[in-house]
């Protein structure tokens, strides 16, 4: 176990004092944290033995303990987390589930409440693919599916995903069975619910038949909408595969681009100096030692947009809990002191983020103006709870 | 849908092309499909005008109480809609009912017309 103790002590160094040196990125070091947390319960080459992988999250959690902005590690640990179980890229069930517990014990039950039910959703899930198996098996269906299906259905507001309503895309026509199909199951099953679907999260294996070997491709569903063209003809111009996709421009030169890393696709045209009319054409000398190959990867567009909506949900997130822990504090003491009601707060959300005395004011304006507190009569500085 | 669109036209084009390609194997076929997909109330606000916290999430007040359950989730904290089409949480109408009977948003007497499940 020695070796973690040096080990430890760097990130230590790296986590706190890089962070707290980086004026600007008051955020730093949670980040840091969570993404060294990210990297320990990630399935990769090298994984922990169970018992070393706990010693490493105690270990992590002795940092966690320094941090101030313990409210900033929620919300990256959320994004990684999520993106660990959509991807099933967890290196350990029962090192994330301790994880969390461990992140309950320090913070309390709320602090976990969102990563618990991404949990749920994830185990209500292979629950679901079962049941949709056994229904799918009582109906007659026009069109079948012709691909092997399943599926992971998140609740909406417990995962830091957002509907991608600005993006377009074409769905593959092989693809479209699919969603039909799943809708109709899921509007038999449930009232009032509507379902969104995340393609660029939604991944496929895609077998090709054009090279040397046949290899198998494991690629998001954006990548599929656009490889498959190539079973129509050899080579497109990229503002064509635009048309043919309906993708964004800047979106299919990103898959253009990661197909031309892979060595998959090819173009005269460097591949950061793509523009509409290069020509992308199908390399077919592809050749690979794996005939398994991960081409699923986030792009560069999503993952910012994925850090502006975490820095947003920070925001957000303090003044949803500031307005909870008045309501709680409020509905307990139902008549406070402007002062008091200011310290009691400060206290409760310590644990979590330092509130500015501006957010509390101005949760207390929310509140009022809601009618969940009013200003006691004479007595200005002193508010009452209405029910 | 995204899978909107696409007219016609294009729709046969394709037909076409995957009808002559499938003579011989296709270069690429899809095998296998790992949807992801998210679930929300199909609601025309997705704001509770009661309470102002987003339907999806537990009422202001089920937040307050801190429900103890485990992972939060509270079952009777669902969406409401009432024959206006008028949406709110459960809980945030249940409360609101016992001292009007009027939709708060269109003034409308409330009557539920389905219960989220
Ligand atoms: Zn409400
Ligand atoms: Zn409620
Ligand atoms: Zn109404």
């Amino acid at each position: 176990m020695r070796r973690f103790g040096t080990e430890i002590s760097f990130i230590i160094y790296d986590i706190l004092w890089l962070g707290c040196r980086d004026l600007k990125g008051v955020h730093k070091s949670p980040e840091m944290l969570a993404r060294y947390c990210d990297l320990l319960l990630k399935k990769t080459g090298r994984n922990y033995e169970d018992q070393e992988l706990d010693e490493l999250l105690n270990q992590a959690m002795i940092i966690f303990k320094f941090i101030e902005d313990k409210d900033v590690f929620q919300k990256y640990y959320s994004r990684m987390l999520a993106n660990r179980l959509v991807g099933s890229m967890s290196a350990s069930d029962d090192a994330e589930s301790s994880m969390i517990t461990k992140l309950k014990v320090a913070c309390g039950y709320e602090y976990t409440t969102k990563l618990q039910r991404m949990y749920q959703d994830i185990g209500l899930s292979k629950d679901m693919n079962e049941d949709f198996k056994l229904w799918l098996g009582r109906q007659q269906i026009a069109e079948p599916m012709k691909v092997d299906f399943s599926i992971m259905v998140l609740s909406f507001g417990s995962w830091p995903f957002s509907q991608d309503s600005n993006d377009t895309f074409l769905l593959p026509q092989v693809l479209e069975p699919c969603v039909n199909i799943f809708t109709q199951y899921y509007q038999e099953m449930h009232t009032g619910r509507k379902l969104s679907w995340l393609y660029s999260k939604s991944k496929g294996e895609v077998l090709a038949n054009c090279f040397g070997s046949k290899y198998t491709f494991v690629m998001s569903t954006y990548s599929i909408g656009l490889l498959t063209q190539y079973n129509v003809k050899d080579s497109y111009k990229l503002y064509e595969l635009v048309e043919a996709t309906q993708l964004r421009e800047d979106v299919v030169t990103q898959i253009v681009q990661l197909f031309m890393k892979a060595n998959i696709l090819k173009s005269f045209d460097d591949e950061d100096k793509l523009s509409l009319q290069s020509e992308i054409y199908l390399f077919k000398g592809y050749k690979n030692k794996r005939y398994k190959v991960n081409l699923m990867q986030p792009l560069k567009t999503e993952v910012k947009l994925e850090d502006e909506k975490t820095q947003a949900s920070v925001e957000d997130g303090r003044l949803m809990e500031c307005q909870a822990a008045i309501v709680r504090i409020m509905k307990a003491r139902k008549i406070m002191e402007h002062q008091n009601l200011l310290s009691e707060v400060i206290m409760q959300l310590n644990h979590r983020f330092k509130p500015t005395i501006q957010l509390i004011k101005k949760c207390i304006d929310i509140l009022i103006e809601r009618e969940y507190l009013g200003r006691r009569e004479g007595e200005h500085n002193t508010y009452e709870y209405r029910t | 849908m995204a899978a909107s669109g696409a007219t016609n036209d294009e729709m046969m084009d394709i037909g076409g092309a995957e009808l002559d390609n499938n003579k011989n194997e296709k270069m690429f076929t899809l095998k296998k499909w790992n949807a992801v997909a998210m679930w929300s109330w199909d609601v025309e606000c997705d704001t509770c005008a009661i309470c102002r916290v987003q339907v999806m999430d537990a009422c202001l007040r089920c937040q307050g109480d801190g429900n103890r359950q485990a992972g939060g989730k509270q079952p009777e904290c669902v969406v409401v809609w009432g024959e206006c089409n008028h949406s709110f949480h459960h809980c945030c109408m249940s409360q609101w009912t016992q001292q009007n009977k009027r939709c708060p948003l269109c003034q409308k007497e409330w009557s539920i017309q389905r219960m989220g499940k």
